[in-house]
């Protein structure tokens, strides 16, 4: 209790209790030794007296001892009356009885001690001595004297008043230097209790202890100082610190509330584009179906549910073989261990009886695997392939038809081409034979209308030979023959067959044809009856002027352009110029003969050769058609 | 000296202008309507020349030429084709056949004899002027 009200003392207090208790003391133990030497010393002394007293009292004694004279041993001791302080004596003999005895006052009487060996001691407040009396070396009785010591008493309460007084008249200076001194060492320990608790206080490490002092103070502000200097650095460092911490997770937070909107959002993307899915699965017009591994349903789209008759719950978790008869189970089964054994796509054809009808299906399996490509589940569609296959079914039977009618067509073309012309070639032949003369010789009128029957079977020859040339070129069945040969030969052929025609309208049949070109690969009939066919209704079209042919070489393409000075092509008409049964209305219509499938077999020959025909015309002025061949054929 | 001329057609008035025009030229004809009957008349009559319809029911000319050249005493009579206007490959196939020519119908009496004498070997040419 003491100490704690001690230690919660101030500073100042401690240290002025510090100093007035150590000087107390000091001054009390000073005091105290000095009295205790003074007191020893003291009743030294008085012994001393005694001692001598006693001694000179025996020597008196001695002769009245020896002598055995009572009265006077009592005079001696009478004496003592001048010594105050002996309050007692007495005299014993030889035999140690007592001689004569002293006593100060009546009041003081006592018993007097036995005689013992005792010396000199201090029972009480008395101080008894003995002290043998000795005769020529022989002891003949021995003195006792009782002294008072109230003096030594005084003594004592004397030293006491002196040491209060003293301790009373140094205690004021020693409180005054005291309190003095306390500051010394306080003020400074108070001015950093200060400093310290201002720094506490308001947390502000800026504040110094202000000091000149070189002593333990003067370090102890310094380390205090560099201590707080070390706590400013410290602080704002961790300040600093704090701040860059705090920026890095706000940062990091901010980082972390990014991911988290990203991963909200990816996950509403994702759970989208399920549900995306799902739909998509659901509103497919075919049956879609997930199985896992062991043949369970994981998932089954609306129009499965629909189809077969099962709602959603029914089906999940269960095997085919637990919702369908046995022979579809298996069937199913061993389909989809092809899957999952081959990893492949399997597709199959299954067909089922509904009602009155059969339904076809076409069932798609395939594998479903995960990020590994390992597989953990398979999945179909059914398609309802009944329609399809009723149109193809159709289709068959059409394409079939169809091309029934086309062989008949062909063969109907066939036959009726020859049975056609085995008849115009009697005619021809036989007009022919007539106009010979072989038969007999003919008037002039005979001649003219033999050559017309003649002219009008060559005619109707024509016609058909350009009507089958079309059906063959449009049923595919047309041929070329490509092989080398002379262009400028055949071109002279054709040249020289439409002459006589060009002759007897009075045109002129103009030809420029480079000698050089000479070799062309191609069929040289085709080619022939091409060039037959433009010459001829380049002269059938002109009415005066010329028909002018005209060869020449381009990158190993030989262009040969055929001009009149015709009645032209209207621009309208210029589609419809090669397109067969097109011949085009002249507003001269029937004086020109013709199929009008010419320039149309002339551009499908020239298709399967390589080449290509144009025109250019001025309706009234003229036409120049334009056809292109490749020498090497290609 | 004639030459023996088998003409194989199935068209009667074909028959009687080509065996007119021939004979007119001097040429013996020997008519055969159908196949069969053609390639027993070429065995027993050999002729010198044969002229083939291409266009003949049942057996046609290509089969008969084919025939024919089976034969050793028949494989060196010249066969000409003689058909109505043909699409391509019928000329190719003719003379695959075993024709040295091919005479395309109808038949223009002012060459018709002249076209088929320009196929035969010239020894047969002269034969014919002899």
């Amino acid at each position: 209790m003491k100490i704690k009200l001690f230690r919660n003392m101030s500073i100042k207090n401690k240290l002025l209790l510090i100093i007035i208790g150590v000087s107390t003391f000091t001054i009390i133990l000073g005091l105290l030794i000095y009295s205790i030497f003074d007191i020893i010393n003291y009743k030294k002394e008085m012994e001393n007296n005694a001692s001598l007293n006693a001694t000179l009292v025996g020597e008196y004694c001695s002769a009245a001892l020896l002598f055995g004279y009572k009265d006077e041993a009592n005079e001696i001791l009478k004496k003592l009356e001048a010594m105050p302080d002996i309050i007692n004596a007495c005299v014993y003999d030889k035999k140690n009885n007592i001689f004569v005895f002293y006593n100060k006052n009546d009041k003081d009487k006592i018993s007097f001690p036995s005689l013992s060996n005792q010396q000199t001691k201090f029972p009480g407040n008395y101080l008894h001595v003995f002290k043998p009396l000795i005769q020529q070396n022989e002891k003949i009785g021995t003195i006792y004297l009782r002294v008072s010591t109230a003096a030594l008493t005084e003594k004592i309460i004397g030293n006491i008043v002196i040491c209060i007084v003293l301790l009373l008249l140094l205690g004021v200076p020693v409180f005054i230097l005291a309190s003095r001194l306390q500051r010394l060492v306080s003020v400074p320990i108070l001015k950093l209790a200060d400093v310290t608790t201002q720094v506490s206080h308001n947390k502000d490490y800026s504040i110094r202890v202000e000091t000149d002092r070189k002593d333990e103070i003067g370090v102890l502000y310094n380390r205090i100082n560099e201590m707080f200097e070390q706590i400013d650095k410290a602080t704002y460092d961790l300040r600093k610190l704090n701040e860059e911490l705090e920026e890095r997770v706000n940062l990091r937070t901010g980082e972390l509330k990014k991911t988290n909107q990203e991963l909200i959002l990816a996950e509403k993307a994702q759970r989208d584009s399920e549900q995306r899915l799902r739909d998509i699965l659901n509103r497919a017009p075919i049956l879609v179906y997930i199985n896992d591994l062991e043949g369970r349903y994981i998932f089954v789209n609306k129009e499965f549910e629909k189809l077969m008759g099962l709602p959603y719950d029914q089906v999940i978790n269960k095997t085919d073989l637990e919702l369908f008869p046995r022979e579809r189970a298996e069937r199913n089964i061993v389909q989809n261990k092809k899957v999952i054994e081959t990893l492949q796509v399997n597709i199959f054809e299954n067909s089922s009886q509904k009602k009155d009808e059969t339904h076809y299906f076409v069932d798609i399996l395939f594998p479903i695997t995960d990020s590994n490509n390992r597989i953990y589940a398979t999945s179909g569609w059914t398609i309802d392939i009944t329609d399809r296959k009723k149109s193809e079914d159709a289709l068959k039977k059409a394409k079939e038809m169809a091309e029934s009618a086309d062989r008949l067509k062909s063969a109907f073309l066939a036959t009726m081409s020859h049975e056609l012309r085995t008849p115009l070639n009697s005619i021809i032949g036989f007009t022919g034979i007539l106009l010979k003369e072989l038969a007999g010789p003919l008037n002039e009128e005979q001649s003219k209308q033999l050559n017309m029957i003649k002219g009008s079977g060559q005619h109707l020859l024509e016609l058909i030979n350009d009507v089958l040339d079309i059906s063959k070129i449009e049923a595919g069945e047309l041929v070329v023959s490509i092989k080398p040969f002379n262009f400028n030969k055949s071109i002279n052929k054709v040249i020289a067959i439409v002459q006589p025609l060009a002759n007897k309208k009075d045109l002129e049949l103009r030809s420029s044809v480079f000698p050089e070109i000479n070799n062309i690969i191609s069929d040289e009939r085709r080619i022939e009856q091409i060039f037959l066919n433009i010459l001829n209704n380049a002269i059938k079209f002109t009415e005066r002027g010329f028909v002018e042919i005209n060869c020449g070489i381009q990158n190993d393409q030989i262009i040969t352009k055929i001009t009149d000075t015709g009645v032209g092509i209207k621009k309208e008409d210029m589609e419809k110029l090669f397109k067969p049964f097109s011949q085009i209305d002249t507003g001269i219509t029937r004086n020109h003969e013709g199929t009008g499938l010419g320039l149309s077999i002339c551009k499908k020959l020239l298709d399967k050769l390589n080449g290509s025909i144009s025109v250019q015309s001025q309706f009234n002025i003229g036409s120049t058609f334009t056809v292109t061949l490749p020498i090497n054929g290609e | 000296m004639k030459l023996k001329v088998l003409v194989i057609e199935d068209n009667k008035q074909n028959m009687y202008m080509i065996t007119y025009l021939l004979e007119s030229y001097s040429y013996e004809v020997i008519q055969s309507f159908n196949g069969i009957d053609g390639i027993q008349r070429a065995k027993e009559e050999k002729p010198d020349i044969i002229l083939l319809d291409i266009q003949l029911p049942e057996m046609d000319g290509y089969a008969i030429a084919s025939e024919l050249m089976k034969h050793d005493e028949l494989k060196n009579i010249p066969i000409i084709a003689v058909t109505s206007y043909a699409m391509m490959g019928d000329k190719e196939k003719a003379m695959e056949a075993g024709a040295i020519g091919y005479i395309e119908k109808p038949i223009d009496p002012d060459i018709f004899v002249s076209q088929m004498e320009a196929f035969l070997p010239s020894h047969l040419v002269q034969r014919s002027k002899n």
